[in-house]
């Protein structure tokens, strides 16, 4: 927001403001002044950002270099190199951080994330030297812890960043190179470096853990085993929970003063994380993933038999989130009942229908019937949230989730057009009913607008 | 700025990485100095890692495991650790039997461990109930292109390592081509 357009608008804005009476004359340069002084901090992201990408850059060349395992240089010399330059970083780090201006923050900041690459360096190239493969993801963890020890004893966020990077690519590796399922330990280290970026209230640590889980969630999709196929769509409920419940956290951040500002973070970035794992939901499908998990025929039994062959960890897992879900809907339930606002109202009440809905779904029992019903009544409630998305984001000032919602409608009419789950007279149908409840949504709107914009005025 | 307090913090998070380091080195120079070195068949493959530059996979002959042609245990899933008892044979060290546990040291034997990593192994041009094994000696690292020359002479057979082997763990001392020393590990 605060960028040079913003300070120029006001500039042209101002003095029409203080005609009208609506400024003080001192207020306006107040304003402008405040309004510089925003912008001039904002530029100041630039050095701290171009030594990052330099720290990276340098970090690079150094593990290139090594990696061509250069002979000319013997272990002693190599291993000295190694430690040398890694102790060298973290001297300069020391010695920037000590340093009061802006610039040394940075540089000292910059040479910490050198360090912590050197670090990995340092562990890639003494497997090279002395032939180490025992468990490669090992190596990438050991890397994460050391700079988990760095977050914590000596805060840093472009640290906090590499590492949770670092702890996702450890992740991947046992999940998609060494077949782990659903790999728990990352949930450790992962919680590890969030507790750190909540702590500290670092915004791009924060960004970066909620990403972080959502790679993973999909790591544990793209490789989850065909032993245990028709489990998928518990994967993806458990996902879309996990989804909900941290973008209800983000909610109740708001009203936590010390987080209000990483609330916005937390609240976009898991609100993406939702309706992208709504869309496999929903959508199931289309992406390679069999229709047995909707065709409840291919298990005969009862629907408990599905929840026994989902497993314990997959039990617990949705178990875990759907409480906290539940736990945080109930406490913002009662803030919004509080406020009396029927918009917030009927958001709640149509995710706790969603959830309600999906948990219902693996115990539906096994007939046709019951499949396409549930399929259309899940639809239908993704489709009225995403309505009550975009109508209570217009209402709130809340631009991302408007676009959000717009993203997710349009993904999901491309995904139904393609879909073979229905014939194309059923689908046809479907979104020409989708359509026709649109537009009469926007008649309304617009028409609700008009008369309060016509009583406002009446009353002026 | 800094304080004095969380200097004396960044030390000793760069003390913890430092030992982690030393840790490693160590762990490997008890292995190459007090091991007992033994020759393994191999068929070698020429790959390249992301942040360790040029590397031959070495496939052992003991990585597939027949449960029909051993003693000991047969009972073993993926990532379950495995002793396996190796003995000299004709030109090269053999696999004898396969156990849970590190088994009791026996004269002219030696343990090495692993982990398991599929069950069902490919040998004599059919499938078998048995294990395929890592050992953590399955890369040999090598200055930049020269992969490809340990590559080369597989179809003749004739590329061998030689393996120090200490308390179940193992680490390469050489590469052997046709019998001769190409590329042998010094400690410093």
């Amino acid at each position: 927001m605060w960028d040079r357009a913003f300070v120029s608008r006001l500039r042209k804005e101002l003095p029409e403001w203080l005609e009208k009476g609506w400024v003080a004359p001192a207020g306006e340069t107040a304003i402008l002044d405040h309004a510089e002084a925003r912008l001039a901090q904002g530029l100041n992201v630039i050095p701290m950002a171009l030594a990052v990408i330099g720290a990276l850059t340098l970090g690079a060349g150094i593990i290139l270099f090594f990696a061509a395992n250069w002979s000319d240089m013997s272990k002693v010399a190599k291993l000295a190199v190694l430690f040398g330059a890694m102790w060298g970083a973290y001297a300069i780090a020391a010695r920037g951080l000590s340093g009061a201006a802006r610039a040394s923050r940075a540089t000292g900041h910059a040479m910490l994330l050198l360090g912590v690459i050197l670090f990995g360096a340092n562990i890639q190239l003494i497997a090279q030297i002395y032939h180490i493969d025992a468990h490669y993801p090992n190596g990438v963890l050991m890397w994460a812890l050391g700079a988990l020890a760095l977050v914590w004893l000596v805060p840093s966020q472009p640290v906090a960043v590499a590492g949770i990077a670092l702890a996702t690519l450890w992740s991947g590796m046992e999940i998609l190179d060494f077949g782990r399922e659903i790999h728990w330990p990352f949930l450790a280290v992962w919680g590890l470096f969030a507790a750190a970026a909540l702590y500290r209230t670092w915004k791009w640590a924060g960004c970066a853990a909620i990403v972080a889980l959502g790679i993973w969630c999909f790591m544990i999709l793209v490789d989850w085993p065909y032993a245990q196929r028709g489990a998928e769509l518990w994967l993806l409920q458990a996902f879309v929970l996990l989804g909900a419940a941290l973008h209800l956290a983000g909610v109740a951040m708001q009203d936590v003063p010390r987080l209000t500002a990483l609330s916005t973070v937390v609240r976009r970035t898991t609100l993406v994380g939702a309706l992208f794992a709504a869309h496999f939901f929903i959508y199931v499908g289309m992406y390679g993933l069999p229709w047995y998990s909707w065709d409840l025929n291919n298990f005969d039994t009862e629907g408990w038999a599905r929840v026994a062959e989902a497993g314990p960890g997959m039990i617990a897992f949705i178990v875990v989130f759907a409480l906290a879900a539940l736990a945080l809907a109930i406490d913002r339930y009662r803030r919004v009942a509080a406020a009396r606002s029927k918009r917030d109202m009927a958001g709640m009440l149509l995710a706790v229908l969603a959830a309600a809905a999906m948990l219902a779904n693996p115990l539906m029992p096994g007939r046709y019937a019951d499949t396409v019903l549930m399929y259309v009544a899940l639809n239908g409630i993704v489709f009225a949230i995403l309505i009550w998305m975009i109508v209570a984001g217009y209402r709130s000032g809340e631009r991302f989730q408007v676009y959000s919602a717009f993203v997710a409608y349009g993904a999901g009419l491309i995904a139904v057009y393609f879909m073979e789950f229905f014939t194309l007279m059923s689908r046809s149908l479907f979104v020409m009913g989708g359509g026709a409840v649109l537009i009469a949504g926007v008649y309304l709107l617009e028409r609700q607008r008009r008369t309060a914009g016509a009583a406002q005025a009446g009353g002026a | 700025m800094m304080k004095k307090y969380r200097l004396h913090l960044l030390a000793l998070v760069v003390a913890l990485q430092t030992a982690a380091l030393v840790g490693m080195v160590a762990v490997k120079h008890r292995t190459l100095i007090t091991g007992t070195p033994i020759l393994l068949k191999t068929e070698p493959v020429d790959p390249r890692s992301l942040f360790r530059g040029d590397y031959v996979v070495l496939n052992y002959a003991i990585g597939s495991l027949d449960y029909a042609a051993l003693d000991g245990d047969n009972a073993f899933e993926r990532h379950d650790a495995v002793f396996v008892v190796l003995r000299q044979g004709e030109h090269y060290w053999e696999p004898v039997s396969v156990h849970h546990e590190m088994p009791a040291p026996e004269p002219e034997s030696v343990v090495i461990r692993g982990e398991v990593q599929y069950s069902g192994v490919w040998i004599g041009g059919e499938n078998r109930d048995g294990i395929n094994v890592r050992y953590g000696i399955e890369s040999y690292f090598v200055p930049e292109g020269e992969g490809r020359e340990i590559e080369l002479p597989r179809n003749e057979g004739k590329v061998a390592i030689l393996v120090a082997v200490d308390g179940g763990a193992a680490a390469i001392k050489a590469v052997l081509i046709d019998g001769v020393v190409r590329y042998e590990e010094k400690l410093f």
